[in-house]
This record gives C-alpha cells, structure tokens and sequence, in this order.
C-alpha cells in the first residue's frame, strides 16, 4: 500500500485488498453460577483466520444480602484464557475482570432491593489490548469463576481483522 | 507470510495479588515472568492497583519498579530534594484509586470494588535469552495511618514472541 500521505492511498487498491482482509469483531457472553465456573469457547468459522487485536467488555457486580441481590460494585469474577488451536495459556493465574475489560461494570437489572441505589459505573469504552492470531476452525477458551453468592453475567467483545483464507494450510 | 509469522506469537497476561504487608514499611515485591523455549518475551503494558486496607484515597502511598535484569530503578521522583519519597505516588499509578469495598473469596483472593475501569500504561520492555524475568515493585507505605496496611495488584501484559524476531517485521 502506498505510504505517501501526500499522494494518498489509492482506493482502488484499499477495494482489493478489502476482498481479503476486512476489519470484524467477535462477541461472547456467559451467565455463572454461584461459586462455579464455566468455559466457554470462542469458536472461528467462517472465511478464514482472525487476527484479534483488542478486546473490551462488560460484568456484573452482584452479591447477597441477606435473602436480597444487591449490586455492591465488587468485581467477584475471573478470567483465564486458553488458546486451543496452539495449546497454549494465556494467563498465569484467573486475571480479575476489572482488571482487562472496559467498559467493565455496569449496572444490572437482577437487584432485588427497590429502588436500586447501587452506586453507577464510571465507565470508559477503551479496547485493551489482546493481540492473538486465532486460525480458522480454532478456538479461544474463557473460563470465568464466579466468587459471589449471586450468578453473574460477563460479556466480551473481540475486536480485530478477519481473513479470507487460513495461515493454516 | 504475514499470518504464519503472526501465528507462532501470542499474549499473555500475569497477574499478581500480593497481600496485606506490615503498615508503615516499604515492601519489596517479585514479578517473575514465565521463560519460555524458543520465545522471548515482550512486555507491552503494566498496570498497578495498591489498595489500602482503609480504604482513604488520600492515603500516601508510593510505588516504585526495579527491572532487575539491568539494575535500574523504572520510576523516580523528580524533586529528591523535596522529600525522601520512594518512587511515584501510587494514585498517579493507580487504576481503582476508589475501591472501597472487598469480598474475600473461598481461596482467599480478595475482590475490590470496581467502580472505575483500569488502563494499563505503556511500558515496553523486552526480555530475551540473556535476561533476568523479574520486576521489583516497592511499596512505600510509611506514611500512611497507624495501622493502615497495603495490599497491591499486578497485572502485565505483553506477547511470547520466537527468539531472535524482528517484532517490526510481520508480527502484529
């Protein structure tokens, strides 16, 4: 491609390699139940490899009070990735997901104390990143333990390049 | 060619929960990263939560890395002549200045309060054959309330990359 901003990328050529590469993402999510955890895997199949280079997402922060489900903004779920295609681990040890994932927290509708007065989220959408070639027909494994008393719901969203076609072969 | 180099690369992320320590003390803390056959590794960003056991977003806190491989000190204050103050204050650093609550889990890892989202600042550094995989992170805790002890989170990210790479070539 060209790289001289003064004459500009030729579009024609932006159009043909668009035929091969085009930018895409990829969204999971999963409920938990209390003090369990659950795999998951994010499964590539489609036109060829995906090239993840960020990802961002969202959790909730219930716990018990008593018989009530209050929303006490404690971030009790953790994250380990795996890659399968490699047979490779992505993480030494269950990553908390306030630490990896924006806009992280939100408030959720499953508080049972009405009105909920759960503080609100300072969120910021900033995709981290999370670089990992995932070949077509592979996949990334996500396990998250729940800690709380509370089944909680996680959601994330891989964001990167698809390809036509497979570094595989 | 691109996509067969890329494919032997992969991220990681080690994470690092150290435990309440001695109040009024600086605390001297290992990060080791995992060596790998074949790979190096490149880390990409570091990211610090200290969280005071009283929860005070004002508690004076200090943070300072060593990388160990090359004996140097990664952060300084600027004005020594100021204070004797170990490193940057930890809210400069510090992802979830606010936690104010915490759960302890059934493994005893504690959970924080997460009202703010944590963004992780740049600092690459990369660790080949011939290096030590350790960062030394001090904790200075010694002006904080009686009593008041600190907790630390640590989470690095960076990517396992074939020994002996151009990461400008080709990689991601």
């Amino acid at each position: 491609m060209n790289e001289n901003i003064t004459e500009g990328i030729p579009l024609t050529r932006v159009a043909a390699v668009q035929k091969k590469q085009w930018k895409s993402y990829e969204t999971i999510r999963a409920t938990v139940l209390p003090k369990q955890e659950k795999t998951i895997k994010l499964l590539i199949d489609g036109a060829g490899d995906f090239l993840c280079e960020q990802i961002t997402g969202s959790f909730e922060t219930l716990a018990l009070s008593g018989a009530e489900t209050v929303d006490n903004g404690v971030c009790s779920m953790r994250v380990r990735f795996e890659d399968v295609g490699g047979n490779r681990k992505l993480t030494n040890d269950f990553v908390p997901l306030n630490h990896i994932l924006t806009p992280g927290r939100r408030k959720s509708n499953k508080v049972t104390v009405k009105p909920d007065t759960s503080p609100y989220p300072n969120a910021i959408f900033l995709p981290l990143d999370f670089e990992l070639l995932i070949l077509n027909k592979s996949s990334l494994s996500i396990t998250v333990k729940n800690d709380s008393d509370v089944a909680q719901d996680w959601e994330m969203t891989f964001w990167g390049t698809q390809f036509k076609g497979s570094a595989k072969s | 060619m691109i996509l067969n180099r890329t494919k032997k690369v992969f991220p990681y992320w080690h994470f690092h929960q150290f435990k309440e320590d001695a109040p009024r003390s600086i605390a001297k803390k290992h990060i080791s990263f995992e060596r790998r056959d074949g790979f190096w590794f490149l880390l990409k960003k570091l990211h610090v939560r200290v969280l005071p056991s009283d929860y005070d977003v004002v508690t004076p806190v200090y943070i300072q890395f060593e990388d160990v491989s090359e004996s140097r000190v990664l952060d300084d204050t600027g004005n020594k002549n100021e204070n004797e103050k170990l490193g940057t204050p930890a809210f400069l650093m510090n992802q979830n200045p606010m936690a104010q609550k915490s759960h302890v889990a059934d493994d005893g890892f504690i959970n924080y309060e997460s009202n703010f989202a944590g963004i992780p600042a740049k600092r690459t550094r990369l660790f080949s054959d011939s290096a030590i995989y350790n960062l030394n992170l001090l904790i200075d805790n010694r002006e904080s309330a009686e009593g008041t002890v600190v907790s630390a989170e640590v989470l690095a990210y960076g990517l396992y990359i074939p020994n002996g790479s151009d990461y400008q070539q080709g990689m991601l």
